[in-house]
């Protein structure tokens, strides 16, 4: 039978094309792996090994220092701070942007990224100039006893501004996806405008506005460029955990350093496992950029 | 409740949606409003329900100007075409759902409440689903809870929108017939929208023929059907055959030759004419109103539809021809028009 002449051929090139592929797709699987272990894990491992390298009691000594402390306090403040303002700016600005029609707003959505795109010590930079001893608003908080520049409301203010994008920009995409039938329905049904929200809207955003809040913790613990400038770095009052590794790095305080540096690889893992479990657990109702 | 729209508009940005609609709904009426989409028909409904702000024009409750009144004080039962149900809630806290946010002077006991959703779930033939969460339904089984949900509130007024566009076309027909009797039941005043003509053929009291934001007909579905008032009615509502033809001194004519057809009294000038494959049949002596070449024959179940053009190039029309009559593609015919309609241009 001439057919089967015909088509034998394809099927064995078909055959190579398939062999062919999946050696293509091993080489880059390997090729992937090894710079994740050059560039990610082997850093990694390098700050938990040096932060332990003189042992447990060392680390706990490192930790246990008063600046040290004070950065963690510092630290958590901010957070406490930076993290509650974002959720609700974050949650209002998506909702505006997801369920209205309003002039400029593409200009909103651009500036809600503006801290993405703007250097973090440019951010810092114009703080000091708006609140600075010398700069326009500052001579009038000083007349007034409020300490902005290197004091917690800078700190505050600059890490609010750096963190300001993650619970928008996870909530804008999710809500304009499910779109306005269920709240629509609520009201329908007579439901008031909170009780709508609280009842249909943030149950149907939960895990994406949890989502976001955790890329912003992570990112307002972890802040150095804005925070810097805006700090002082006054050990023991207005420095924070990154700021601290770096001075304790500077002044040759290794073990320290790393000891400091471990606490915020640990708050990594953690943000990672979280964010892993979320995305596993929920990806239905996670944005859709993520679904594919 | 009577509802009665005067005069509404509504434009989005610079395209309006809604030119003009007076609509008189009658109490206790299933009334389908009928359409193409970007008829208008949704933003009508819509604007009924108060999720939508008309530009112009009122819509009364009864007496009352409800024109402005919010969503909530409107007090409708809205059916969304995705249901809308919302997933984290079961079943039973979905049909709860508009009875418990209601303030507490006016919110029935809990006990009450029970029972009203038990019975809900009786009526919609949902009895053991109430513990279920939408994600656990099926798409008709999640229609009902939708159903149920907007019908807990004892609504003046009951909304749907598409109802059955989600489903497949074996459930469409149950869920049909069952909506039916469910509004005989509870007797609510009842507005539905589809793009489907034989659901609101089939459905309606009444259907209100939408097209372009204008109201084209309204009336009872024997009389959409058999007396389409406009062109748009009588193209749109089962199948027709359309010509262009041209009225002179009370003759009928078709590119200039006369078709021996009485005008039924249509001024003078350009016109269309209109008839359904079953008002022609098909006729080679003297009695054929029009000739022209077979270009298809279709079975369709019990009769044939024949498509026969007019001549080269020219228009195509339709005509119902019985089994026992051989008729072939090529085959030159003449087709008799047992009865046709004709609207004239200017109308």
């Amino acid at each position: 039978m001439p057919e089967s002449v015909v088509h034998r051929e394809p099927v064995h090139r078909d055959r190579d094309v398939a062999r062919e592929s999946r050696r293509i797709e091993r080489v880059l699987i390997g090729v992937a792996i090894f710079i994740l272990a050059l560039f990610f894990f082997a850093p990694l491992a390098a700050v938990f090994y040096e932060a332990f390298r003189k042992g447990v009691p060392a680390f706990w000594k490192a930790i246990a220092d008063d600046d040290t402390l004070s950065a963690i306090r510092l630290t958590l403040l901010v957070a406490a701070i930076a993290v509650p303002i974002n959720t609700i700016f974050g949650v209002a600005a998506a909702w505006a942007i997801a369920r209205f029609d309003f002039p400029l707003k593409s200009f909103l959505v651009t500036l809600i990224d503006l801290p993405f795109s703007v250097s973090p010590v440019v951010a810092g930079l114009s703080y000091v100039v708006l609140f600075g001893s010398r700069g326009y608003f500052g001579p009038w908080f000083a007349a007034h006893d409020i300490p902005v520049v290197f004091a917690l409301p800078g700190i505050a203010l600059a890490t609010t501004f750096v963190t300001f994008p993650f619970v928008a920009r996870e909530l804008i995409p999710l809500m304009q996806q499910q779109g306005v039938d269920d709240e629509e329905a609520a009201l329908t049904l007579g439901a008031s405008p909170w009780r709508m929200f609280l009842t249909v809207t943030l149950p149907n955003i939960k895990w994406g506005l949890l989502y976001g809040v955790l890329l912003c913790n992570a990112r307002a613990m972890g802040e150095f460029g804005a925070v810097a400038v805006v700090s002082g770095r006054i050990r023991g009052v207005t420095n924070t955990l990154p700021l601290h590794v770096e001075v304790l790095y500077g002044g040759f305080d290794l073990a320290g350093a790393f000891a400091v540096a471990s606490l915020l690889a640990i708050l990594a893992l953690v943000t990672l496992v979280i964010k892993t479990a979320l995305e596993w657990r929920h990806a239905e109702e996670l944005a859709v950029k993520r679904r594919h | 409740m009577d509802i009665s729209i005067r005069g509404l508009r509504k434009t989005f940005g610079n395209s309006p949606a809604i030119h003009g609609v007076d609509l008189e709904i009658r109490s206790g009426e299933l009334l389908g409003l009928l359409g193409p989409s970007g008829s208008g028909k949704t933003t009508l409904l819509r604007m009924i329900a108060g999720l939508e702000i008309p530009s112009a024009g009122s819509i009364f409750f009864g007496d009352e100007d409800a024109s402005y009144k919010s969503v909530q004080e409107r007090r409708v039962g809205f059916v969304f075409q995705t249901y809308a149900l919302f997933r984290h809630m079961n079943v039973t806290d979905n049909i709860a759902y508009g009875l418990r946010v209601r303030p507490k002077h006016e919110r029935p006991a809990s006990a009450d409440i029970r029972k009203r959703v038990a019975d809900l779930l009786d009526m919609m033939q949902l009895g053991g689903f109430g513990d279920r969460f939408p994600a656990q339904l099926s798409g008709g089984q999640r229609q009902r809870v939708a159903l149920a949900r907007a019908l807990a509130v004892e609504p003046r007024v009951l909304l749907l929108d598409e109802p059955f566009g989600a489903l497949d076309a074996q459930v469409r027909k149950d869920l049909r017939r069952w909506l039916r009797d469910i509004h005989d039941r509870t007797g609510h005043t009842t507005v539905f929208v589809t793009h489907d003509q034989d659901e609101a053929l089939e459905l309606s009291d009444r259907v209100a023929v939408l097209a372009r934001g204008r109201l084209e007909q309204l009336g009872p579905p024997d009389e959409i059907y058999g007396s389409p008032a406009t062109p748009f009615v009588h193209g749109f509502i089962g199948e027709a055959s359309r010509l262009y033809v041209e009225i002179k001194g009370g003759l009928v004519r078709l590119g200039g030759a006369d078709l021996g057809l009485p005008s039924q009294s249509a001024s003078d000038g350009a016109a269309q004419l209109f008839f359904r494959p079953q008002q022609a049949v098909i006729e080679n002596h003297d009695g054929a109103h029009l000739r022209g070449v077979v270009k298809a024959v279709r079975n369709i179940g019990g009769v044939r539809r024949v498509e026969i053009q007019l001549h080269d190039g020219g228009p195509l029309v339709e005509t119902e021809c019985p089994l026992d009559r051989t008729v072939a593609a090529g085959e030159r015919v003449g087709v008799r028009l047992k009865d046709y309609r004709i609207f004239s241009a200017a109308a």
